[in-house]
Order: structure tokens, then sequence, then C-alpha cells
């Protein structure tokens, strides 16, 4: 693994929400890691883990409501994305750093032309007129595998194709040339087929741009195929981050090597294996003391219940976990990646 | 087919389009350049229907119709009557009435108003077409000379002097009937002080002064305009903000914003329209005597007057109000509460539901409130049924299915025409046709009594006190203050008991 | 394509204004209460009756009466009225022209009001101005509109002076004059309106703020006013379109209170007067224009609605 500048860190990330008359709800609770340049990193983990929230705090558009601890930071060319004023957040927006939805079906205001749409980043950050603003945008959705440009940027949402509309938002998103692309799902949505065409664009086009990616998904044939490091979440918390392969090879944490080890059903969502490990999450409002995998992990002991694992340093990697999948290394031996 | 529905469909909607597009404010141009002090503008309650004066029949047209036309006779405050058109009369024998006109009296179009123009009026008004009914005495009208007119009657009718004060006297020019008699129902020509310029039905009227109007001097403004206000509060409102000069029939309970500020005048008459309870005699449960005697004595109209009016008009207890002349003094309070529950325990009849018909108006569904209450204590149950004001003439007079309707009788000229038509068995208002002989023979004697209003006077007296003491064909209530209010610079008005102000007196100092 | 549209909708009307004028005319007849009895009054002797009403046409089955109406009215005939002679069509013409204009008015007021108050309150949510516009909303509905009149009446003409209290002027013959004379019964008759507008238009823009776009719109680094007025607004205003397309039906038939209290003559009032009067002829020729009217709305609506939303095609 080489070494490569840092483009983005998150520290100690934690996240609540609180509504009057309810408990509050612990969303996102240490999450840690980092993206270099030119890295794509795959944040994976079932729906509910917090891997939405963490990627929307980013760049700031978790609902208002969403609350986060003080000590929480998301580390971006040398300042606190989380701290950041909102004139300030919005010039990062959009143009250092760019974001893709799950459902190209919603994502695009159904009441406006494409082009219009496309151009909007460009003339917000980058002062240019709208003739060129608009040739960028045709050179861009050309790029993307749009055929007759042209025409494509004068028509409506509702006349493109679900797969047609995820090339628009990437082409969309890619246009201001940010540093990093926050892909929340990106293909979920997609049939399968235009799901591989869609993956074959975005990594095209991050080796061309030279653009870090995070690729939310949870998905492990998804990231298998794209990503250069996975960090993987469970209930709020990061429990195993590593490098794709090494991953794959041999999972670390229970969860991990549950996820990796579950056989997939024929038409099932991939959503579907990650259940497959029985039991169920615990709730954000009622996190147990211990190990949050603790109800359903099979190498579970007392401590797990007591104690809760820190994300360690254990051989290269991080995992959350007292027992691991493979005893490499003793416990005075970890490395507290968490202060 | 379906061109024409397309024709039909874009010519609605390009009018609609266009609508406010054609002003009608073209001819009211010419009467811009007035003075403010030259034009009174007057509100007024309801619009008329047709300006032929033969062809209406509402009790609310007179106001508009007394500016553009004059009558052969007039009356004065107290409803006596006086020289209009006619300078005097006479009565030649008891069936022929002489009439002598006034010299040098032409209509707004310049044909002159002689006796064959009277003659033609007269004929007109007693023709099969018409709806005017107070000339059916006359049998042929004569014309002596120029000045000189003969009504030649069937029988005797002390009621035919002032009937020509009303509808029937009003003079319309012949040659303008004769070129269009349909125009003289949008744009009356007569001889009055006043031409009519434009009517805006349902908004508002517009009289000039007629510059050869024979009485020298009147009418005094230049420009008299009627606008068309049902809303007594909005009455109101407009002369507070100075947008009109003089308001009618304004609510008792309100008026007192009015009268706090030196800028009105308000003038509060007396007038002969009088709410009363129309009875059915030929229908159940007032077939029964002892059910009309029981409402007749069984309702305070002191109290009544009070609740309602605030104590501001008068309490009824027969059709005439207390200052006019043929007012029976001794007939000034029925109300024997004992009395009444007396004679419904001597008929076994306690308890007995009386449906009265009434207007979905606040003010009416107070009053029958109030009855309710107060002839809940002698033994009858007043049952109300609400109708709107066509519903509810149909209901009574046409189809007959209430036997009670609570309505108002809007007065006539001539105290005979109103006894004939509220006692005689073949009046219209008569629903039930039931009278006795002794009325209708009273009647005819009071008809035939053409000079002497003393004794005409006595007969009434007689008349009432068996009809409403004795029969109760009807259940007189209460008479309505007659107010209007003014800005203090406009001069001119007086009441007249009719309770149908004439317009054309109304002028403001410079 | 737009034309067959055009066709296929007027096409679609014709049958809806055969249904409706019939239906009225059904019904007028059977309101109790007899014309040829209301404008005799008491020289209603059965003969006279009989005579008018065979001058009227009453006296023919409810299926000649209609077809002589209705072969008149094909050829731009809507009669006389029964009372006054008058021409009902140039009657009813002025009086909705008066009617159409106040209306008017009152949507443009509740609209540009409506909207705005919600789309100042959506870009600051708990300020004073929030909370104005949901008082605006609450009382909008609470009051009822002559009370509203009176209210107004009271303050602005009859204590302040600075508004007539009655009548109307003509946009097309005094602007100034117009405006004074409709501002005080626009505002009583579209304060409804208002408060309707602003709470859907709200509720609208809440959530069209909840959806995709918008989040995509953020992510893209425009300001919260840049997203309202580029992405909110005009997604936000498609209910709002059928709003106030309804609300001009409503407002319609709901001028007479306020058209009584500032004695204004529209077609309220001559609804009003003829109904009671029994009027069939006029009442007949205001239901037929109050129909196209509320067509052409609706019309307009549609097409309006299609201009906005380009999802929305005429085939």
């Amino acid at each position: 693994m080489s070494k490569r500048e840092t483009l983005l860190e998150i520290n100690n990330l934690r996240a609540f929400a609180e509504k009057t008359g309810e408990p509050r709800s612990q969303l996102v609770n240490s999450v840690n890691f980092r993206i270099d340049k030119g890295e794509i990193v795959a944040l994976v983990g079932e729906s509910g883990c917090g891997k939405s929230v963490t990627a929307l705090s980013i760049l700031g558009l978790n609902a208002a409501s969403i609350e986060y601890e003080s000590e929480s930071e998301i580390r971006f060319h040398d300042e606190n994305l989380l701290q950041l004023s909102d004139r300030k957040l919005r010039k990062l927006r959009g143009n250092d750093i760019s974001m893709i939805f799950q459902d190209p079906m919603f994502s695009l205001n159904p009441l406006k032309k494409i082009g219009k749409q496309m151009t909007e980043a460009l003339l917000q950050h980058k002062a240019a007129d709208v003739r060129t603003a608009r040739q960028d945008a045709e050179k861009m959705i050309e790029r993307v595998g749009i055929t007759d440009p042209k025409r494509q940027l004068d028509n409506y949402p509702y006349q493109l194709s679900g797969g047609m509309r995820q090339r628009v938002m990437i082409a969309m998103a890619l246009l201001c040339k940010p540093e990093l692309l926050i892909a929340d799902e990106p293909t979920t949505a997609l049939d399968v087929t235009i799901q591989a065409q869609i993956l074959e664009i975005m990594k095209d086009l991050q080796q061309e741009l030279d653009v870090s990616i995070l690729l939310i998904t949870h998905d492990l044939g998804v990231v298998a195929e794209m990503a250069d490091r996975v960090v993987v979440m469970y209930s709020g918390q990061v429990v195993e981050e590593a490098d794709v392969y090494a991953l794959f090879e041999q999972p670390l944490h229970p969860y991990t090597n549950g996820l990796l080890t579950s056989v997939p059903t024929l038409e099932g969502e991939s959503d579907e294996r990650i259940s497959a490990i029985r039991g169920t999450v615990p709730s954000p409002q009622e996190l147990p003391k211990g190990c949050n995998f603790y109800d359903r992990c099979t190498r579970r002991t007392d401590r797990c219940k007591k104690e809760e694992p820190l994300l360690t340093n254990h051989g290269g990697r991080n995992v959350a976990c007292w027992h691991p999948v493979v005893e490499g290394v003793k416990d005075d031996e970890r490395t507290a990646i968490r202060n | 087919m379906r061109a024409a529905h397309q024709m039909l469909f874009g010519t609605v909607i390009l009018s609609a389009l266009s609508l406010a597009g054609c002003s009608n404010d073209e001819r009211v141009g010419a009467t811009s350049e007035v003075k403010e002090h030259e034009k009174v503008i007057v509100a007024y309650s309801t619009d008329l229907n047709t300006f032929d004066p033969v062809f209406g029949s509402a009790g609310s047209d007179h106001s508009l119709l007394y500016p553009l036309y004059d009558t052969l006779v007039s009356f004065d405050e107290d409803l006596l009557p006086q020289p209009g058109l006619a300078e005097e009369w006479e009565y030649l024998n008891d069936t022929t009435l002489e009439l002598r006109l006034r010299d040098g009296v032409t209509f707004h179009d310049g044909s002159v108003m002689d006796g064959e123009a009277v003659a033609f009026n007269l004929e007109r008004a007693t023709s099969e077409e018409s709806y005017i009914s107070d000339l059916n005495a006359v049998e042929s009208v004569e014309v002596v000379n120029d000045l000189t007119v003969r009504l030649h009657l069937q029988y005797p009718d002390s009621s035919i002097v002032l009937a020509l004060a009303d509808r029937a006297g009003m003079m319309v020019s012949q040659e303008a009937i004769e070129q269009n008699p349909d125009q003289i129902q949008r744009a009356g020509v007569g001889a009055g002080p006043y031409e009519l310029v434009a009517w805006e039905t349902g908004e508002k009227l517009t009289y000039r002064k007629f510059d050869d109007y024979w009485n020298e001097g009147e009418p005094k403004a230049e420009i008299l305009e009627i606008q068309v206000m049902p809303n007594q509060m909005t009455r109101m409102n407009a002369l507070q903000t100075g947008e009109i000069d003089f308001a009618t029939s304004l609510p008792a309970g309100e008026i007192t914003s009015l009268s706090d500020e030196e800028k009105f005048t308000i003038v509060e008459g007396s007038a002969v329209p009088v709410n009363m309870l129309y009875l059915n005699i030929a229908s159940a449960p007032l077939d029964q005597k002892a059910v009309r005697l029981a409402l007749q004595h069984g309702i305070d109209r002191a109290a009544l007057n009070e609740a309602i009016h605030y104590g501001q008009g008068e309490g009824a207890y027969q059709p005439f109000p207390s200052s006019y002349w043929v007012y029976n003094d001794e007939l000034n309070n029925l109300y024997d509460p004992d009395y009444a529950r007396a004679v419904l325990e001597e008929a076994d009849l306690v308890g007995t539901v009386v449906t009265i018909a009434h207007y979905p108006e606040a003010y009416d569904e107070r009053v029958i409130d109030i009855l309710r209450h107060q002839l809940a204590e002698i033994g009858i149950v007043v049952n109300g049924q609400a109708m709107e004001i066509q519903a509810g003439i149909s209901a009574y007079f046409d189809e007959k299915s209430v036997p009670s309707f609570m309505s108002r009788w809007t007065g006539r000229p001539d105290p005979q025409m109103t006894m004939t038509m509220l006692y005689h068995s073949t009046s219209y208002y008569n629903t039930g046709s039931y009278s006795t002989e002794e009325i209708e023979s009273l009647l005819a004697e009071a008809a035939g009594t053409i000079d002497n209003p003393e004794r005409r006077a006595e007969i009434y007296d007689e008349i009432n006190r068996i009809g409403l003491t004795e029969e109760a064909i009807f259940i007189p209530l209460t008479f309505q203050p007659d107010i209007v209010a003014m800005s203090t610079d406009v001069k001119g008005y007086e009441p007249n008991m009719l309770g149908k102000p004439k317009f054309q007196m109304l002028y403001k100092e410079p | 394509m737009f034309l067959r549209f055009l066709t296929k909708r007027l096409l679609y009307v014709i049958p809806m204004l055969f249904i409706t004028t019939f239906i009225v005319f059904s019904f007028i007849l059977l309101i109790p209460g007899d014309p040829a009895l209301a404008i005799l009054g008491e020289n209603a002797s059965d003969e006279n009756l009989a005579q008018l009403r065979a001058q009227l046409g009453l006296d023919q089955s409810l299926l000649v009466q209609y077809w002589n109406w209705l072969t008149s009215a094909l050829v731009g005939d809507l009669g006389e009225s029964f009372f006054t002679g008058e021409s009902v069509q140039e009657a009813v013409f002025s009086r909705m022209g008066i009617t159409f204009q106040l209306v008017t008015t009152a949507i443009v007021i509740a609209f540009v009001f409506g909207t705005t108050l919600a789309i100042v309150s959506m870009m600051k949510p708990g300020s004073w101005i929030d909370e104005f516009a949901r008082l605006v909303s609450t009382m909008g509905t609470a009051i009822p509109n002559f009370l509203l009149a009176m209210l107004l009446l009271a303050v602005f003409s009859l204590s302040l002076g600075w508004l007539p209290a009655t009548g109307f002027i003509s946009l097309f013959d005094d602007p100034i004059g117009f405006v004074r004379s409709v501002l005080l019964p626009s505002i009583a008759l579209g304060a409804v309106g208002m408060a309707q507008i602003t709470r859907h238009m709200r509720s609208a823009l809440i959530e069209v703020f909840e959806t995709d776009y918008i989040r995509t719109a953020f992510s893209k680094g425009l300001s919260v006013r840049q997203t309202i007025f580029h992405h909110g607004i005009r997604n936000a205003i498609l209910p709002v379109v059928t709003t106030v397309g309804i609300l001009y039906g409503n407002l319609m038939g709901a001028t007479v209170v306020v058209e009584t209290i500032f004695s204004i003559p529209g077609i309220g009032q001559l609804a009003v007067d003829s109904i009671m009067q029994r009027d069939f002829a006029m009442l007949q020729g205001v239901v037929l224009v109050m129909v196209v009217i509320i067509i052409v709305i609706n019309f307009a609506t549609d097409i309006i609605y299609s201009l906005l939303d380009p999802r929305i095609k005429y085939e």
C-alpha cells in the first residue's frame, strides 16, 4: 500500500438526533477514517448503520435536527468542515466536493431542463458565462457516454432513462472537477446491466480526473470491483478498515466475516445477505454498553458484553473487536487509534 | 350545429374577457360638469322593474317614478289631496268627477300635457293589460276641452281622487308611448321635474332637471342621482363617508353613529305601511274565531315595538298610525291576555298550533320569536315557517298552503283603498274571502261618502272595530319608524305618511 | 398538438353546457313561487296570471321551454328579463365584468401575498414573519368575509376616510379609481384565498424541500434562497395553481355578500335578485355565463399547469 497524501480525514465523528419526548438517537458513534488523494474508499454497511449520515455530514447536508458532538472533526484542507460557516461550506459544495445520490429518478428537478441543472454549479462556482458553461456540460455528458449531448441538454429528466439520469448526475458532479466525489449508493436503484456500465464510467473518470471517491454501498460486489480501501460500519461505528484485497482475503471482524460468508440469494438484494446473520441490530436509541455486535456474534465472550471494543491497529489493519477472526496480535500489542 | 355552438362559446368568452371594456358611462358623462352642490345623491333600497307606471306592482317603485312623472293629484305630508297637474277638481254628482288641468304643461319630449293626454293615460290605466285596479269604478273619460276632463264612474268611489295621486295619476307622454311602447319601460317620458338620463339597472338612476318644468324654480338641483343600495348598513356607511347625501330607511337601532355628529340630519317620520299577520280565514285553525281573537288580544304590541324598534315605531291595533286622519282613538290597545286565554279555553282550543309563514330575515325571525313567546302565555303554539319572499307570497296567496303570513301592508294614498283591500271578501289580500255583510255595506257607504271626510273616518272606525275586535280578520302588529338621514347641507326634505319620499324636492345649499 | 387538445376540450365543453343549463333550467322551474305572480302582485287574477304565463312561455312543458331558450341562446340571444325587459346578455355581461374584475383582483392579492408569505416564512422559519404567515392562514379561514368586510370598512372608510365605502369603478374607465374602489372588497373577498394559498404553498414548499432534488441543489452549493427560487417555487406552485382555479369558482359564487356590503352591482347581486324575483330568463343567463367562466378558468388552469410542468403534455 503506497503512502499517499491524505485528502479528507474523519476523526471521532459522533452524530445524534434528539426529538423532544424521545430518547436521543445515536446515529453515528466513533467514526474514524481517511481518504487519500486519488483513492476510492468504500463505506460498507447495512441500511441504518450510519454510513449515509457520515457521508452527508461531510457536506453538511444532514437534516438540521442532526447534531454533532463537539470533538467530532472532518478535516479537509486543514479545515474542520463541521465548524465551517454556511457560506464557506457552500463554496465547497459541488466545487471541491460533490455528491451523487442513490435514486436518479428523484435526484433531478423534474421541472428543469438537464442543461440548466448541470450548469448551475459551474455558474455558481467558476464565474463562467452561460455559453461556456453549456459547452463544458456538453463535453462532460459526452464523456459519460451520452450521445447527442446538445439535444439531451434541452431535455427534461422525465425524457431520460434511469441509467441516463445517473450518467447525468455523475457528469454534473464532476463538472467542477472536484477533489472528492461522494457517491451514495449510486447503482442501487439501477438494473444490473446498467450498474456495471455506471461503475465502469465512474472508474474511468476517476482515473482521468484523479478524483477521490467515497463510495457508499452495501453491495460487496461493487466494493470488490471499485474500491481501494474498505471501511465497514455497523450500528453507527466503524468496525473494520482494510485494504480491499486484505479484507476479502481475510476479514477480521466477525461481522465482516459474516457478510462475506453468507450466501447471496439469486435474485436477492445484497441487504438480505447481511441480514442473513441471525439476530437484529440494536436500536440507536438504546445501544448496549459493550460491543454493539454482541447479540449477533458467534465469537462473543463476557468481556464483549461489558467493554466496548475500540478500533485498534491489528497487523496494519484496523478492527474493533476483542476477538478478531484471526488472533494474530495480542491485546497488549494493540494500539488504540481512538483516544 | 356544432359550429353554432362554438361560435356562441367564442362570443361568450370574448365578451367575458372584454366585458367591462364597454362602459355605460357615456351618457352620464354629460352630467359631469355639474357643480357638486347642484347634484343630490340619494341611496335607496330597491330598483324598479319598469318605468311604465301601468306595468308595475311594487310599492317601492313610486319614489323612483315621482321625479319623472307628475301626478294629476298630489298629496301633502298628511296624505290629504293637493293640486297636481290638475289644479282643481269637483264632483259634479256622485259619479262624475271633473278635473281642471294646469295650463302650459309639457312632457319631456315637448308634447303638450292636455285633456287628450289625460284621457289617453286614464284609459290606458283602466285597460285590460294595465296592472292598475284603483280606477275600477271609472266607466269612461270625457274630454270636455283642452284643460277639462270628466271621469264618469259606474259607482261612487271616495278613493278616486287620491288614486290619481298614485300610479294611475302618473301622466306619460302619449307620443312617446305611440312611438315605442316598450321604450317607456326602460326610459319613461313624463311631465315631472326631472328627465331620466341613465338607468343602470340595479346600480343607479340618474335624472337631470327638466328645463321646461311648469313649476318655475323647481326643481332646485340640477342632477338627482339615486343609487340602489339594498343593505341598510351600506346606505349608512355611504352617507357617513360622504359618498351620498341622503339615505332612506335606516335601521332604528344603528343610527346613533350618525346622530352624534353635526354633519347629519336625521328625520324620523311615521307612515302608513303596517306590519301584520295576514290570516286565511277559510283555513284551519284560523276558521275558528276563538283562535283569531286570541291572536288579536294576546299580542302586546307596545312590548313588540319596544323590542324590535327600540320604541321608535308604533304598536298597531288598526291599519292606521295615530297621526293619520282616519285613526280610531278607541282602538289603541287590544292587548288583554286574560281575555285571550278565556276565549281559547271556552272554545276548548288551548294549545292550538298556528303556522305563520315569514321571511327568512333577522328582523322577521325576531318578531316571530317574540310572538311565539307572548302567545305561548295564552295557549297558542306558534310554528314559524321561514320562506323567502316569492315562495311565501306563492304559498299564502296562490296555493293557500299556509294559514297565516307575516308581511307588510304597504299602504295606499286613500284609506278607502286600504279598507277595501283588507276587508272586502273579493279582495286579493283577503285570502279566505271572508267578510261580513255589515262590513261590506259599511265599505260601500264609505265609498259613496265623497265629500265628508269626518263621516268617512267614522265609518272606518266602525269597520275596524268589527273587523278587528269581533272578527279578527287580520292582526296588525307594528308601524316601522320611517328614518332617513342626510348631510346637513341637504334641504327640502318633507316626509310623507305614504312612506314614499319624493326625492325631487331635495337640493343642496351652495 | 395544442390545437387538437383545444378542440377536444371544446367538444367536451359542449355536452357540459347542455347538461348544466338543462339541470339549472329544471331546477329553476322547480323553485316554489311563480314569476307571473311576482310580476302581477295584487292584480293576479286567474285570467291575468294565465295570460302572463302564456306571454312568458311558462305555460309550456319544461322541454319545450328549454328548447325555446336553447335555440335562441345558440344564436346568441339569451332573451329579456321577465321584469325589466332589459337584454339578458347585456345585463349579465356588464355585471359579470364587474364581478370578474373584483374576483380577479381578490385572486391576485391572495396569490401575491399568499405565496410571498409562504416563501418568506420558508426562508426564515421561526421568525416573526413565519408566525405572521401562520396567523394569517388561521385568521383568513376563521373570519367570515362579511365580518372582515365590515371591519375593513369601519377602519379604512368610516374612521380614516382613506377609501370609499361603496361603489365600483371599472379598471378601463379609471385605473386609480378602480384600485380605490376595489381594494377593500377584494381584500375581504380574497382573505380566505390568501389563507388557503399561504397554507398550501407553505406545505408544498416543505414537501418540496424534503425531495432528493433539493438535496442535489444544496450539494451543488446553492444557498437556501437560490434553492427556493430556482428549485422550490415552481415545483411548489403546481398544487397552488389548482387551488387558485378552484378559488376562482368559489369566489365567483361568494361575491354576493361582499357586493351587498360595498354596494357593488356585480353578478352575485343580479343572481340573488333574479332568484328572489323568479326572473328565470335572467337567472338562466347568469348561470350560463358563470358556467362558461368556470370552464374557461379550468381551461386556463390546465394551460398554466402544462406551462409549468413539462411532464404534462396535451395530446
